[in-house]
């Protein structure tokens, strides 16, 4: 059963990447997105890691794919030509990832398969389940880099912000605020 | 199995690095850059699952936070461009200042 939502999820994510990144229109390339996030989370389903399935579909694919649909919608203006087959840009870009994925099959051709049984990772917590594992990991052994999250989604939240905004429509800002004089526009009168 | 996971991973981040390097919108390059990110959330997913370790799921929970915070700010850079330049094609943006 595993082999078969294996086959099921994996055939689907790799068909829609395939399809997405040869897509004229950005909405279409982002729906075909979608399906592919949605794919890769059914994979962690099939892995027995349901809390990352939610975040994914909430974070990735609510949220992320969200963003882009709205930046397609404000630039909304199609790609002359997709992928040109005669410059040599194409055939080097070829050639350099299928040499890739020979070197990474043959490194994944080379492994051992893991002795023992999967998914049986003990969990030494209270609750027992997943989430609770997660949060207490985050919380006790990685709480600097989870703070770091923190600090760094605030970063991001006001670069954006500010690297977007539209410089037409703000009112000119040349003033202190506080209602002084203008400064004086003549030298003393000789 | 778990060579099968890896090699699903492995296709899936090729085809990622072939959207880059292969297509000149940079929503369409971002978009492909999620995609590989994605792809080695499932190599950290499926190593924490076959090798009884934990620690894979936490790193992908960073993972997936700090993507979205580059996403953010990325296009936040793409709409200045295109506000800016009128074109989010990137063979025209051949300069550091217009």
């Amino acid at each position: 059963m595993e082999a078969v939502l294996f086959t099921l999820f994996s055939s689907v994510a790799i068909g829609a990447a395939l399809l997405m990144i040869l897509q004229r229109q950005m909405v279409y390339a982002v729906g075909l997105m979608i399906l592919v996030l949605i794919s890769i989370g059914g994979l962690f389903l099939v892995l027995n890691a349901e809390f990352l399935f939610f975040v994914q579909l909430i974070v990735y694919a609510g949220a992320v794919m969200v963003f882009f649909v709205f930046t397609a919608m404000m630039i909304g203006e199609p790609e002359i030509n997709v992928l040109s087959l005669r410059s040599p840009q194409f055939w080097l870009a070829l050639v350099i990832v299928s040499l890739l994925l020979f070197q990474l099959g043959i490194y994944v051709g080379g492994i051992q398969p893991p002795t023992g049984l999967p998914g049986s990772f003990s969990i030494d917590v209270q609750g027992g389940d997943q989430l609770s594992y997660i949060g207490e990991q985050l919380f006790r052994n990685h709480v600097v880099a989870l703070q770091g999250l923190g600090v760094l989604i605030l970063v991001a939240l006001i670069g954006a912000i500010y690297i977007s905004r539209d410089p037409d429509s703000l009112e000119k800002d040349d003033s202190t605020g506080t209602g002084e004089e203008p400064p004086a526009t003549e030298g003393p009168k000789l | 199995m778990y060579p099968y996971y890896l090699l699903v991973a492995m296709i899936l981040f090729s085809i990622g690095l072939l959207g880059v390097l292969l297509r000149r919108n940079i929503v369409i390059v971002l978009l492909c850059i999620e995609l590989m990110l994605n792809s080695t959330n499932l190599i950290f997913v499926s190593a924490s699952h076959f090798l009884s370790a934990g620690d894979g799921r936490i790193f992908v929970f960073f993972v997936l936070t700090v993507s979205a915070a580059e996403v953010a700010v990325g296009l936040a850079l793409v709409i200045s461009i295109f506000r800016r330049l009128g074109t989010i094609n990137m063979d025209d943006l051949k300069e550091l200042k217009w």
